[in-house]
């Protein structure tokens, strides 16, 4: 297909789905219309209130007051693991939702994101730096480069740097912090936008203690490993405060040429303080407000730069002498201010002001003078390769300019800002339940990129100066203004749940060259409608399907370019029971037009940052399964057990060439990159009221390191990798762990992206004391 | 071909007939455009197919390859006598030898594609860069070599780093007569005294020593590159001319025109930047000065080097004969319609070898020093010829820019 016809066609979709929205509106307004005249008091739903509210709330519990006046009964709010999707609990959910919830994530401790992640079903991850430090996700075919298909949120507001202007997520909570993670895919990703495509990812933090509690983790281990991680809180009817520190560091796992001794870890430390105030807990409107306010920083020694395959295979924890100065620092400050009132049981409205500053600095190694890192890498015997071999090795001295390294401190400071509501209202027409959810969003990011490079020459292993001066490579600014609003609404009738939503994503963008005065700026809308349904054929078993429309946006400031577009349907068998969840869930999703926006980190060069590359119509299809459950053996003794797997077929449907190295010269037919074939997790263990032993192992099939069809292609190694835990409560209050991280030592591949074939993380072990007050 | 001064009537005329005679077959096939599907095709050449005008650039690289292999050959001699006796005239006769060798060499520069590309352009060999490595050279890492005579272990002409050896080694044992070294002064030769233990004379005969190695190699590796391209060799001229009729190498006439092309944007990323951009500071210079980026520092035969540059691209684009005849690419525009851009290419050519010959100093490093906008008029019409290549020659024969020079700083 030609870029006219398959721009054609997109706007064509474009204009369908916008005739498409004004039906869904209808539907949508209708219980709106309904439930305006149905008294506060109505019957409560059997399928319980509570649309999942953009801030997991604190526990508002008021006081019985026999003489005040009896204050309407907010609706309770979700567990931090109560998935739910567009209001229902997850086992009515017309979608696909899975929750890590806070005694899984409890019993491994994984520091990693990817470790956590890569046990749900259809969520791909690539590792980079074997730590996680910027994790590489992706949901049933979105590209996992730096997460940036994805839709991060925390507490339910968007936590990377900048979501719309560059979303790469060079930023990402430490998951110590959380209490569960929430993912979202099919038609439920229509209400967390703006990035649909794959699917969301919610970490929900600790919410504010009901009583007075406080936490002291703390460990060490290989590695230089160190953990500290304290919490502490209260809260009555009125007033609730919450603070928590999180340290986390390691002197890391590799070995750099000529410095044996040099530190390649990273340390990170996260702070966040949580205060609620209820205005008035006897009112009959629960006026509640909160405050969230959060500062993070991380100084890692990281780099880009792998190694070649011959040296990988020979040791693969070593590192080139000329990643010796990279280094990234980045700080964050988080602020969020909530409001929520309760008007009844069936109206509540939550509103969300926040802002995020992230300034990172990266300094590391971007590449020679006059070479490819990646060619030299490609072929390092090679006549003229050698030489440029020889001083990323520093086994030689440079000797002439073309030979210097290029050392870049890319300076990007980012602004993320905004105020989102979101309205649930819950209410019934006859026989039909409604639970509805509005949403609105106003938004505001921005990315100030100020990348220069210095040049190095080798001198007897060392970095020093080659006297040229810096050259400034990249100087321009970026901004987004969205405004983003959702409608959804569960509508039940007997066994049968239809969950019809739409997004509507308004966006404003505007990209500033500064080193060329260029300025560039484009404004779109898009829907992005969803429609899920459920049918319930017992109480705990259920067929599910849903259709929604995928979507994530262009780049700034680069007129007529197209959005990343898809149409995603899903169906398949959900059971559902107290102590076992089954699922098989198949989806298919047909892009109209797949985008890959280039990053260093994906390996594109400098001329090619930021820029959107079109690669066309793609299938992407697979099936899901899942099984959960935890078997009581004795009254005390339990054994939980938890298994996934995922198939995943990923094809282009045109033939193009791409500036983008993961594409390259396509043909149709030809599979995506960075998507495993197969991925699978299984977990068993045996916990009893004092002690817990845990073990679980991941499979990752090989990846692509670039688009392709050959069997013989370059690819990432398979790898299975087993983790096992075990703890031991030493008192009501005290308990000790012992964590093992790969405990095969498996040597594998994560990615050669974008310099060379790096690892992942090696045998590990983590002691462990915590003390619970 | 576009013998030079051909008239612009006849040229038109001919690309008349051949847009007539283009549209009356109803176009050309899907790969490649007109004469794509074996069609012949006429300029002022004659009637030619698109096998021909790859077989014409095939013969002329064996020309020019075998040109060059024979003076490495002389080369070769001349240093072995030089280091039976480094007299000065022994000294000046290799030299001179090394010139001859070096003004071949740079013709063959323009044809970096087959067994002179680099990875994984198709049948490459990676024999380039063995033969001459510019822009990388190491003075410090041979007179590392000349120090622990490493040059004479058996092993140096594989195992060494390549900006150790080659014409861009021989250039500095044969030039450079100084006692001084270019190393760092805290460089273990300097620091340990090895190189200032060794006297003037030990030098000479030294670097005789090591030139003989050199040009030795490069004989051997001349030798090899005649033979990838000859036919009793690897006869990579054979799959040139039997691209997409049935070569190993290339699928279609298109992919094998497409490694020429890659070959002839030499003139745009070495010739035009490398060569005269960056020690002009207009290119890749991240100092305030970058004149000592000339190439050939020590013979001071940059200038004749572009000027052989110039005529390899001619070679190459306009036909391998004197001036510019036999079949090229021009023969190929002609034949598919585009006798304007043929004409265009023909006149840029032209402009860049006046530019060239207006440039009064005999050395361009003077010249960059004491008349850079006689050198900038030069970039400049180097400049345009790039563009037309890129915008027109390119476009109008369906073929594709090389990655290298895609994302140039023009």
């Amino acid at each position: 297909m030609t870029d006219t016809a398959r721009s054609s066609s997109v706007r064509t979709r474009h204009r369908r789905t916008r005739v498409a929205f004004a039906g869904l509106l209808a539907v949508a307004l209708a219980p709106a219309v309904a439930r305006a005249d149905e008294p506060a008091s109505s019957t409560p739903m059997p399928l319980v209130g509570g649309a999942v509210p953009p801030v997991t709330p604190a526990p508002v519990t008021p006081a019985p007051v026999a003489t005040a006046p009896e204050p309407a009964a907010p609706a309770p709010p979700p567990r931090p693991d109560d998935v739910r999707v567009r209001g229902l609990r997850l086992n009515k959910a017309g979608g696909s939702a899975h929750v890590i919830g806070q005694k899984q994530l409890d019993r491994f401790k994984q520091d990693d994101p990817h470790a956590v992640l890569a046990t749900v079903p259809g969520v791909y991850v690539r590792g980079e730096d074997g730590f996680g430090l910027r994790p590489n996700v992706g949901i049933r075919g979105a590209s996992s480069d730096r997460s940036k298909k994805l839709t991060l949120m925390e507490d339910g507001v968007l936590f990377g740097p900048a979501p719309y202007s560059a979303p790469a997520a060079y930023y990402f909570p430490l998951m110590a912090r959380m209490r569960s993670v929430r993912v979202i895919k099919g038609p439920g990703t229509v209400v967390y936008g703006p990035h649909t495509v794959g699917g969301a990812i919610d970490l929900i933090t600790h919410e504010i203690p009901s009583s007075p509690h406080a936490t002291l983790d703390t460990a060490v281990g290989s590695f230089g490993y160190a953990k500290l991680h304290g919490t502490a809180g209260t809260s009555d009817e009125r007033t609730g405060v919450f603070a928590e520190a999180v340290h986390l560091g390691s002197t890391g796992f590799k070995k750099i040429d000529g410095a044996p001794e040099a530190d390649t870890g990273y340390s990170r430390n996260e702070l966040m303080v949580k205060g609620r105030y209820v205005l008035d807990p006897e009112a009959k409107v629960q006026n509640e407000f909160s405050v969230k306010l959060g500062y993070s920083s991380e100084g890692s020694n990281e780099t880009y730069l792998g190694l070649t395959d011959a040296d990988f295979a020979e040791s693969p924890y070593r590192r080139y002498a000329a990643s010796r100065l990279d280094r990234m620092d980045n700080h964050r400050t988080q602020v969020a201010l909530t409001h929520r009132a309760v008007f009844s049981r069936a109206l509540d409205i939550t509103t969300t002001a926040y802002r995020h500053d992230f300034d990172r600095t990266w300094k590391k190694l971007n590449g020679f003078r006059g070479a490819e890192i990646t060619e030299v890498l490609a072929d390092p015997r090679g006549a003229r390769n050698a030489v440029f071999f020889g001083g990323l090795t520093g086994a030689t001295d440079t000797s002439t300019s073309a030979e210097s390294l290029l050392v870049g401190p890319n300076q990007r400071t980012f602004v993320s800002q905004g105020v989102q509501t979101v309205l649930n209202l819950r209410g019934r027409t006859g026989a039909v339940l409604h639970q509805a959810q509005y949403g609105f969003r106003l938004h505001y990011d921005e990315i100030v990129r100020k990348h220069t490079e210095d040049g190095y020459a080798v001198r007897g292993g060392a970095l020093v100066s080659d006297g040229t001066p810096t050259q400034t490579t990249t100087d321009n600014r970026a901004y987004t203004d969205a405004i983003a609003f959702h409608l959804t609404d569960a509508i039940s009738y007997g066994d049968l749940t239809v969950s019809p939503g739409a997004r509507v994503e308004l966006i404003h963008s505007v990209l500033q060259d500064a080193k060329t005065g260029a300025r560039g700026s484009s404004s779109y809308g898009v829907v992005v409608p969803g429609l899920g349904a459920h049918y319930a054929m017992t109480p705990e078993l259920g067929v599910l399907g849903g259709v929604s429309r995928g979507f994530s946006p262009a780049p700034p400031g680069v007129r007529d370019a197209l959005p990343e577009s898809s149409v995603n349907y899903e169906g398949g068998l959900r059971y559902a029971s107290k102590r076992a969840r089954v699922e098989a869930i198949g989806f298919f999703n047909d892009y109209s037009n797949l985008t890959s926006v280039c990053t260093f980190s994906g390996g594109c060069k400098d001329a090619n940052l930021d820029k959107q590359f079109d690669a066309g119509s793609v299938w992407v299809y697979g099936v899901e399964g899942f099984v959960e459950s935890d078997v009581k053996v004795t009254r005390t003794l339990t054994v939980p057990v938890r298994a996934t797997y995922t198939y995943t077929g990923a094809t282009f449907l045109t033939n193009f060439t791409s500036a983008d190295p993961q594409l390259g010269a396509v043909k149709e037919g030809d599979e995506l990159p960075y998507v495993p074939r197969h991925q699978a997790s299984g977990m068993l263990g045996l916990e009893g009221e004092r002690f817990a032993c845990n073990a679980q192992g991941t499979f990752v099939g090989r990846m692509r390191e670039a688009a392709g069809s050959a069997p013989d292609a370059l690819m990432t190694d398979a790898y299975f990798l087993l983790d096992a835990s075990t703890s031991f409560a030493v008192t009501k209050h005290t308990k000790i762990y012992l964590n093992g991280r790969n405990l095969l030592d498996t040597a594998y591949i994560t990615s050669r992206r974008p310099f060379g074939a790096r690892p992942g993380a090696p045998r590990m072990f983590q002691l462990g004391l915590k003390i619970e007050l | 071909m576009r013998t030079l001064g051909v008239s612009g009537a006849l040229v038109a005329a001919v690309a008349a007939v051949a847009v007539f005679q283009a549209c009356d077959r109803g176009g050309g096939s899907a790969d490649g455009g007109i004469g794509a599907d074996g069609a012949k095709l006429t300029s002022e050449a004659g009637s030619f197919t698109r096998a021909q005008v790859l077989e014409a650039a095939g013969a002329c690289v064996v020309e020019t390859v075998r040109a060059f292999a024979k003076k490495s050959e002389a080369l070769a001699g001349a240093t072995r006598t030089l280091e039976a006796d480094a007299s000065d005239a022994n000294l000046k006769a290799a030299a001179a030898a090394y010139a001859d060798a070096m003004l071949s060499w740079q013709r063959a520069e323009v044809m970096q594609f087959g067994p002179l590309g680099r990875s994984p352009s198709p049948g490459a060999k990676d024999l380039r860069d063995p033969i001459y490595s510019w822009p990388l050279s190491s003075r410090c890492l041979m007179e590392q070599a000349i120090v622990s005579r490493g040059y004479a272990d058996p092993s140096f002409a594989t195992a060494s780093l390549v900006n150790t050896r080659g014409l861009g080694a021989e250039e500095y044992l044969l030039y450079f007569t100084g006692t001084e070294n270019g190393c760092p002064a805290n460089a273990q030769i300097n620091t340990s005294g090895a190189w200032a233990a060794l006297g003037a004379a030990e030098l000479r005969t030294r670097r005789a020593a090591y030139a003989r190695v050199v040009a030795g190699d490069v004989a051997t590796r001349a030798g090899a590159l005649v033979a990838a391209w000859e036919p009793s060799g690897g006869n990579f001229a054979g799959e040139l001319a039997r691209a997409g009729l049935g070569s190993a190498v290339f699928a279609s006439d298109q992919s094998a025109f497409n490694a020429i092309v890659e070959g002839l944007f030499y003139l745009d990323d070495e010739l035009k930047d490398l060569k005269i951009g960056k020690p002009l500071g207009l290119n890749d210079c991240p100092q305030a000065s970058c004149a000592d980026a000339v190439e050939a520092p020590y013979s001071k035969l940059g200038r004749a080097h572009v000027k052989q540059n110039l005529i390899g691209f001619r070679s190459l684009f306009f036909g391998c004969g004197e001036g510019g005849a036999g079949l090229g690419f021009d023969d190929l525009l002609v034949g598919t319609g585009a006798g304007s851009v043929a004409d265009a290419a023909l006149a840029a050519y032209q402009d860049a070898e006046k530019a060239l010959e207006a440039i009064p100093q005999p050395a361009l490093e003077d010249a960059i020093t004491q008349n850079p906008e006689a050198v900038k008029a030069f970039h400049a019409a180097l400049r345009k010829l790039s563009e037309v290549l890129k915008t027109q020659v390119v476009p109008s024969l369906a073929l594709s820019i090389p990655k290298r020079v895609d994302g140039d700083n023009d």
